[in-house]
C-alpha cells in the first residue's frame, strides 16, 4: 500500500508555492536559497534522496515559511521510513496554515507510521473531509489507513462505510480486503496484528464484504457461501451473512441473524440489527426484546437505546419510548438519528417546541455527519 | 331511556344479522359502510396498482429511444409487453403490473432474470407517450441489459407492492400471487378481516377496527407517509431537491402553520381518503380559514391574508412542475410565496 503512495511525489497544484514565485520576493538570502532550492529539486528528481533530503534542509534552514520545500522533505523521509521526521515535516507545514487534505492526510499517515494513533484517526479524518480529489493515490491510502483505525478504535461500521466506498471505486487489492475482513469480523486490531490461524477467516470474510460493497451481488453470495462452509460456528460469520441478505432475503436474514446470537449469546449488533428489521417489517413487538437485551448488555450504546425508543414509540408506549430516545441523545449528542426519532415521538406527544428543536438539530447534525469516518 | 336505547340496538344488530343471512356469510365492507365503500372506489388510490393487461394506454404506438436503445410497449392480446433492443438484440418480457393512477403517468414492473425490474420507460399522459422512469439515471446505459431498468430488491419490491396493492405482505414476504390490486379498505384498516370475519361467524366476537379518526395530527402524518413519506425518511434519505415536492406529508410538516396537536392541519382536514382527491381550489378555503380567520379568535400565528380569502391555495400551495414527471404538484408547504424565492427543500 505505501508502495502506491511512494510513486506519487509531486504536490497537489493548490498547495504549490514554487521556490521561483519565492525568489521573486526581495530578500536578502534569495540568491543562496534559490541556488539550494534548485540543487534539491535537481536531486530529488535524479533520485539522489538523500542528497535531496540535505539540500531541502539547508533550504529550509534560509526560509523556514517555504511550504513546497517542508512538502517534499516530508515525502522523502517518508520514502525513507524516516517517519519521526516525516511527521514533523508534515506538523511544520501545516502549522504553515498549509490546510490542505493532502498535507492533513500526510501528516496522519506519519502518525500511523509512528504508532500515534489517536493523533493519526484526527489528521486523517481531517484529510479526508477536507477533500483529497486533487491527489488520488493520496486519497487511496489515506482511506485505507483511516479505515484501518477506524476498526481499531471500533468503529466497525464507520470503517466499512470507507472500504465500501473504496470498493465502489474498484480499488481491489489483498491489503484492501483483509482490512474489511478485520472491520467485519469486528476485531480492534490492525490488519498485521490478526493472529495467524485467524487469518484465513478474516480474507474470506473480507471477501465477502468487498463482493458485496462492490455490488457484485453472485460473487458476494458464492463468497459467503465458501466462508460458512468452511466456518459454519465462527462468531460473527451469520451476522454478516443476516446483514448482507436483508435487501434481499429478509426472512433469511432474520434466521442467520438469530443464529448468530445461538452461537455467540452476547452478539449485540446481530440484536440491534433484528430489532431494526422488526421495525422495518412494521411488527415493531417482536422487535422489543432483541432491542431491550441489546441495551442492557451494552448500557452505553446509543444505537441499541435509539432502536429501543423507536420499536417503543411504535408500539404505543410513547413515553417510555421517549424516555430510551433521550438517553440515546445523551449518549450520542452529535449523531443525528436518535434527533429525528426524538422529533417524532416529541410530536406525538404534542410537545411541538421540543420537535421543532430536535428537527432544527437533526437538520444541522446531518450536514456534519456527512464527512466520513466522522461521528 | 336506557330501555329505549337497549331495544334500539336490538333491533339493529338483528337488522345485521338479517342482512347477513341472505348472504351465504359473504360479507363484505360495503355491506354496513356503502358511502365510504361507494366513494372510495372510484378514487385514485384503488387504481394504484393494476394489471398491466387492464392499464388504459395506449394499445401500441409507445416507443422511446436513448442512445442505442430503442423502448416498445405494446399489446399482444391480453397482455402488454415491454421491449428494448439496440439494434443487434432484443430483450422483451410481458408486463406484469402498472404501477399509478394513469392521472400523471404510469411506470411497468415486470419479471427479469428471476427478479422483478422497474421498467427504465414509463407512460405519461400529459405526452401520451414514452420517456425515462422518474429516478431513472440520465446517462444512456452502458449495455442492453442495464437499459432493461432497475432491478428491484426483495426489500424495494415489497415497499412498491405494499404501498400499491392490498395483501401483499402475509408474515413480512411479498405473495403478489394473492395481492388485491390497488389500495383497497384492509390496506388501511388493519383489523378489517377480524371485524369481518366477525359478522361470518356468529360465535366470533365482533372486534372493532382502529378508528383512524382518533389519530392524532403527527400519527396521521406517519400513517399516511408510510406510502406519501414522512418528514423523517425525507430529511434522513432525501430527496432534497425539488422532487420532495411529490411527498406531503414531510413538506406539510415544513409548513410555518404545521401542529402536531392540531386537527385543522391534519391530512384528512382536507382529504377525504375515501373519496378522490378535489381539484378545485376553492374547496380548500374553508380549512384555511378555519384557523385564519377573524370569526375563530384569531389565535396567534394564524395571521388573516391581505391578499384575498379566496383560492388560498393558488397562492400559498403553489403547483410545482417538476419536468422528468411531465406534470405539476400542489407544493404542500404552506407559505407566504414571493416573486424570486427558491423552492424551499
Amino acid at each position: 500500500m505505501k508502495a502506491l503512495l511512494v510513486l506519487c511525489f509531486f504536490l497537489p497544484p493548490q498547495d504549490r508555492d514554487h521556490p521561483a514565485a519565492a525568489l521573486q520576493r526581495p530578500s536578502a538570502s534569495s540568491a543562496a536559497f534559490n541556488r539550494l532550492a534548485h540543487r534539491a529539486e535537481e536531486a530529488r528528481q535524479a533520485n539522489r534522496t538523500n542528497d535531496a533530503i540535505v539540500l531541502y534542509q539547508r533550504a529550509l534552514q534560509v526560509k523556514p515559511e517555504w511550504k513546497e520545500g517542508w512538502w517534499y522533505l516530508g515525502s522523502l523521509y517518508y520514502r525513507e521510513d524516516r517517519y519521526p521526521d516525516c511527521r514533523d515535516a508534515f506538523g511544520h507545514l501545516t502549522s504553515l496554515g498549509q490546510n490542505g487534505g493532502p498535507a492533513w492526510s500526510m501528516l496522519g499517515l506519519c502518525e500511523f507510521e509512528t504508532k500515534e494513533y489517536d493523533r493519526a484517526l484526527a489528521h486523517l479524518r481531517q484529510g479526508v473531509k477536507l477533500g483529497l480529489s486533487g491527489a488520488p493515490q493520496i486519497d487511496e491510502v489515506a482511506r485505507y489507513h483511516l479505515a484501518l483505525l477506524l476498526t481499531r478504535y471500533e468503529a466497525y461500521e464507520k470503517s466499512l462505510d470507507v472500504l465500501i466506498d473504496l470498493a465502489r471505486d474498484g480499488k481491489d487489492s489483498p491489503a484492501m480486503i483483509e482490512a474489511a475482513g478485520v472491520a467485519a469480523l469486528r476485531k480492534p486490531l490492525l490488519p498485521v496484528e490478526v493472529p495467524a490461524q485467524e487469518r484465513e477467516i478474516t480474507y474470506l470474510a473480507g471477501r465477502a464484504v468487498w463482493d458485496a460493497g462492490a455490488r457484485r451481488a453472485d460473487q458476494a453470495h458464492e463468497d459467503f457461501e465458501a466462508l460458512l462452509s468452511k466456518y459454519p460456528n465462527a462468531s460473527g460469520v451469520h451476522f454478516l451473512y443476516g446483514s448482507f441478505l436483508l435487501q434481499e432475503d429478509p426472512d433469511k436474514a432474520i434466521t442467520e441473524l438469530q443464529k448468530e446470537i445461538e452461537i455467540s449469546p452476547s452478539h449485540v449488533p446481530a440484536r440491534v440489527q433484528l430489532a431494526v428489521e422488526y421495525l422495518r417489517r412494521g411488527e415493531p413487538a417482536k422487535g422489543i426484546s432483541y432491542a431491550t437485551e441489546a441495551a442492557r448488555r451494552v448500557p452505553d450504546s446509543y444505537v441499541a437505546h435509539s432502536v429501543l425508543g423507536r420499536l417503543l414509540v411504535e408500539t404505543g408506549e410513547l413515553q417510555p419510548g421517549i424516555q430510551e430516545l433521550e438517553r440515546a441523545e445523551n449518549l450520542a449528542p452529535e449523531s443525528p438519528q436518535p434527533r429525528i426519532a426524538l422529533a417524532s415521538a416529541y410530536a406525538k406527544a404534542g410537545r411541538k417546541e421540543d420537535a421543532a428543536r430536535e428537527r432544527r438539530e437533526f437538520l444541522r447534525l446531518k450536514t456534519l455527519y456527512k464527512a466520513p469516518g466522522e461521528q | 331511556m336506557k330501555s329505549i336505547l337497549h331495544a334500539a340496538v336490538v333491533i339493529f344488530l338483528a337488522l345485521v344479522q338479517a342482512t347477513f343471512a341472505d348472504s351465504a356469510k359473504v360479507v363484505t365492507c360495503r355491506q354496513c359502510h356503502r358511502r365510504e365503500s361507494g366513494q372510495f372506489e372510484e378514487s385514485g388510490m384503488t387504481n394504484a396498482l393494476v394489471l398491466a393487461g387492464q392499464a388504459e394506454i395506449p394499445d401500441s404506438g409507445l416507443t422511446f429511444r436513448q442512445g442505442p436503445f430503442f423502448y416498445n410497449i405494446e399489446r399482444r392480446g391480453n397482455q402488454r409487453w415491454y421491449a428494448v433492443r439496440d439494434g443487434k438484440n432484443t430483450i422483451s418480457e410481458p408486463i406484469d403490473w402498472a404501477f399509478g393512477l394513469g392521472v400523471a403517468g404510469q411506470t411497468y414492473v415486470f419479471r427479469h432474470n428471476s427478479a422483478w425490474y422497474e421498467g427504465r420507460v414509463s407512460y405519461y399522459r400529459e405526452i401520451n407517450g414514452l420517456d425515462l422512469t422518474v429516478g431513472a439515471r440520465l446517462e444512456v446505459p452502458g449495455s442492453l441489459e442495464e437499459a432493461v431498468g432497475r432491478r428491484l430488491s426483495v426489500r424495494a419490491s415489497i415497499e412498491c407492492f405494499d404501498c400499491h396493492a392490498t395483501g401483499a405482505l402475509r408474515d413480512g414476504a411479498l405473495h403478489t400471487e394473492s395481492l388485491t390490486p390497488g389500495v383497497q379498505c384492509q390496506r388501511c384498516h388493519a383489523d378489517a378481516d377480524t371485524h369481518l370475519a366477525g359478522f361470518q361467524q356468529s360465535n366470533k366476537p365482533k372486534t372493532l377496527p382502529r378508528r383512524l379518526s382518533q389519530l392524532t395530527t403527527e400519527e396521521l402524518s406517519d400513517f399516511c407517509g408510510q406510502c406519501h413519506r414522512t418528514w423523517s425518511q425525507i430529511a434522513s434519505d432525501g430527496p432534497q431537491n425539488i422532487n420532495n415536492v411529490r411527498f406531503q406529508p414531510y413538506r406539510l410538516t415544513n409548513s410555518k402553520c404545521y401542529d402536531s396537536i392540531d386537527r385543522r392541519i391534519r391530512c384528512t382536514a382536507c382529504h377525504n381518503p375515501h373519496s378522490d382527491v378535489v381539484h378545485s381550489v376553492g374547496f380548500y378555503d374553508s380549512r384555511c380559514l378555519a384557523c385564519h380567520s377573524g370569526h375563530t379568535g384569531n389565535e396567534e400565528g394564524a395571521k388573516l391574508c391581505k391578499v384575498a380569502s379566496q383560492k388560498c391555495v393558488s397562492c400559498h400551495m403553489p403547483k410545482i412542475r417538476i419536468s422528468d414527471a411531465h406534470n405539476a404538484f400542489t407544493d404542500h408547504w404552506i407559505r407566504v410565496v414571493k416573486p424570486g424565492d427558491l423552492y424551499p427543500i
